[in-house]
């Protein structure tokens, strides 16, 4: 009896010395790098070229090219996770609402395949530990921990999902540089559009 | 006034020689009368003091045991004094009688005799009842809806007592190989004559160890057991659990309270304050009475009905046997991001809200058996299909819907991540229908379900199960108005409670039968 109440104790001393460590020295969890992702992803990361190298390193492969479309979103929001096989899959509830041609400042309805919006959509990610491959960029901020846990998003990025609001940035934007005349006629139509989901 | 000696019997620490063990003392009250009485106080501060027996006890020096080294004069007692004998015979009584609400009626007290009897006397109008025997160690907690209480004795038996005091059933919940029930709090009267109860001990600090909680039908079978979270329901239906010093609501599935009891929860009612209500006064409405309430009206227990069941322009409907089968799912999730933006995708307790009104709808028609199943997951979806026995009415799912990363069309009945959370083409296979009647319909109240023709969840289901699904192409919102008509963000206000119907956000539309001809 008196044996059990000592290593009870250990058990319990080394569960509140892990606890410890947990709390002081906090780590990236996975959940932590996708909604980084999120986040970046929603204010225009992707379609903005000067802030793509924002999302190095948070995939496991880059992307091949730069998006053609992005999709319009009014926010997200990211289910619990359930892990299988020593990777973590995370669901990212989107609420979709248009799409927007990237190049042209073209805002239309999403595709066909789905409902016209607002419609819920429910995109699956998957995080992977990263095993010794360059660092993100993702920093845990007053931590005393020197190397943050390292996961990634497997595959590449999917389609950008930005909100109402940096797609109004980027349209504007896009349409106050641009001197094509389409682009110009489209970024009018786009804001217009945009300006009703707000 | 008489002389008596006291004689110390039990061993005595430091050790006291025979002959001093005892002492002499003046008897003062050689006659000890106990009046158990009941305080009777109405909200405009008069009040009653009503007797329900009195215990006269004797005390005498009675030399019957003269031999030595015992006293020629012991103290002795004889009657019966209340509360039972203590050694203390001068204090007074330390009983709280257990007294409980009888229906509108007033109250019955439970009370332990010297004799570890127990009696109920039923008190109206400052009148006491005949003693009523029942057993031994009984303690009321519940009253359902025929008047029975339902309560717990020592040795960890669960009780239905009729008010005449026949036992009408006693139970030990899961017992152990000895046979030794789990000590179980009755928590709720069901309107179906069941009960509630759970096996968390309260630490009696404010903590409590959770335990679990048994459903038991009407004649005190345990039907379902499942874990207890700890949460109670509000007055509204919703349920909170605490949470540091605020509460978290918790989404659980609905307890439909015995509506028409006025003790039909332990401690009364939601605010646990004590104070006896009925919950759903229309269920003891009647328009042969002056004030609308019959006087005394008792449902049998084996009445199946639901809470909130309104009686207004119900012409005696044909009871309708049929099993109908409503599923509500998860409510979504509620974030706030790294900038502090919420971001809400919960509709709240509105899914329960919408599957109580269609709850209440039924019984209103004739219903008595309406089964509710919280789903959050494909295979609870599928479960409720298959464990609910045969389902011949319609089965109805109020929740999320929408598409895949994928482009499935899919519903979202859960809010947690994995392919099992939702219903998609890539489990919906995995369905059965060896448990659905032939006529048994399908109804999904979620956005789009409908959405895709052929591709849609809904048609998908359809043809799996081999039976009619009925869903919208469209998104829906919800309304006290069952009316379909375009969704006016400025003018229309999701309800707060019954009813609440999830309407297809379009004018005049009506359901899409499938499978698709």
């Amino acid at each position: 009896m008196q044996t059990h109440s000592v290593i009870s104790r250990i058990i319990n001393f080394g569960m509140f010395i892990v606890l410890a460590n947990s709390l002081l020295f906090p780590v990236n969890s996975p959940k932590d790098v996708l909604e980084h992702f999120c986040e970046l992803d929603a204010n225009g990361a992707q379609i903005d070229e000067g802030r793509r190298s924002e999302l190095a390193g948070l995939f496991t492969q880059s992307a091949a090219s730069a998006p053609e479309d992005a999709i319009v979103i009014k926010d997200f929001v990211i289910l619990g996770s359930t892990k299988v096989a020593g990777e973590i899959d995370f669901e990212v509830e989107y609420i979709y609402l248009g799409r927007l041609n990237v190049a042209t400042a073209r805002y239309s309805r999403l595709p066909a395949t789905y409902p016209p919006g607002p419609v819920k959509v429910r995109v699956h990610y998957q995080l992977v530990p990263n095993m010794g491959g360059p660092k993100n960029n993702l920093k845990s901020e007053g931590s005393a921990h020197p190397e943050p846990a390292e996961w990634r998003i497997k595959g590449t990025p999917p389609i950008p999902h930005i909100t109402v609001q940096a797609a109004l940035q980027y349209v504007t934007r896009l349409r106050n540089n641009s001197s094509s005349a389409t682009i110009k006629n489209n970024g009018a139509h786009a804001i217009v559009a945009l300006n009703r989901l707000q | 006034m008489s002389l008596c000696t006291i004689w110390f019997f039990g061993p005595q620490i430091p050790p006291v020689a025979p002959e001093d063990r005892s002492t002499t003392a003046m008897l003062h009250t050689p006659q000890i009368v106990n009046n158990v009485m009941v305080l009777r106080v109405s909200p405009d501060g008069s009040f009653a003091k009503i007797r329900l027996n009195s215990f006269t006890q004797n005390e005498s020096c009675v030399n019957d045991d003269p031999g030595p080294p015992y006293p020629s004069n012991p103290f002795r007692l004889s009657g019966s004094g209340y509360p039972p004998p203590s050694p203390f015979p001068f204090a007074p009584p330390r009983y709280n009688l257990p007294i409980i609400t009888n229906a509108d009626q007033g109250v019955a007290v439970i009370w332990p005799q010297p004799d570890d009897t127990q009696l109920m006397n039923l008190i109206s109008n400052d009148s006491v009842s005949p003693p009523i025997n029942v057993p031994s160690s009984f303690q009321p907690v519940l009253q359902r809806e025929d008047g029975s209480y339902i309560g717990t004795d020592a040795d960890k038996n669960l009780l239905a007592i009729a008010l005449d005091g026949t036992s009408l059933w006693s139970t030990k919940i899961n017992p152990d190989a000895n046979g030794n029930g789990t000590p179980v709090h009755p928590l709720y009267a069901t309107a179906d004559g069941g009960t509630i109860v759970t096996s968390t001990d309260d630490l009696g600090n404010g903590d409590k160890l959770l335990g679990t909680l048994f459903t038991l039908d009407p004649s005190g079978n345990v039907t379902g057991q499942t874990q207890d979270l700890g949460v109670r329901p509000s007055w509204t239906g919703e349920s909170y659990s605490p949470s540091g010093a605020s509460l978290t609501s918790v989404y659980v599935p609905l307890v439909y309270i015995a509506g028409a009891s006025f003790w039909p929860q332990s401690e009364g009612n939601p605010s646990g304050t004590g104070t006896a209500i009925v919950q759903c006064p229309c269920l003891l409405q009647t328009a042969g009475s002056a004030q609308g309430f019959l006087p005394l009206r008792r449902r049998p227990a084996y009445q199946a009905r639901v809470r909130n069941v309104s009686f207004v322009a119900l012409q005696s409907p044909a009871v309708d046997n049929k099993k109908y089968i409503l599923l509500p799912g998860d409510p979504g999730l509620n974030t706030i991001d790294a900038q502090g933006h919420p971001h809400n995708h919960s509709v709240g307790n509105l899914f329960n809200l919408a599957a109580q009104t269609k709850a209440r709808d039924l019984a209103n028609a004739g219903a008595v058996n309406v089964v509710t199943n919280r789903v959050s997951s494909f295979d609870d979806f599928s479960n409720a299909l298959t464990t609910n026995g045969l389902i011949d009415g319609e089965i109805m799912y109020f929740g999320h819907a929408g598409v895949d990363g994928e482009g499935r069309s899919a519903l979202f009945p859960g809010q947690t991540a994995g392919i099992q959370t939702n219903i998609t083409s890539v489990n919906i296979g995995s369905l059965s229908n060896a448990h659905l009647g032939r006529n048994v319909t399908i109804t999904l109240n979620a956005c789009h379900a409908g959405y895709g023709g052929a591709r849609s969840v809904a048609n998908q289901i359809a043809l799996k199960l081999n039976r009619t699904v009925f869903a919208y192409p469209v998104d829906m919102y919800f309304s006290s108005d069952p009316t379909p008509r375009r969704f006016n963000p400025k003018t229309m206000i999701a309800p707060g409670g019954v009813p609440t119907y999830m309407v297809p956000n379009a004018d005049g539309m009506q359901p899409t039968q499938f499978p698709l001809k």
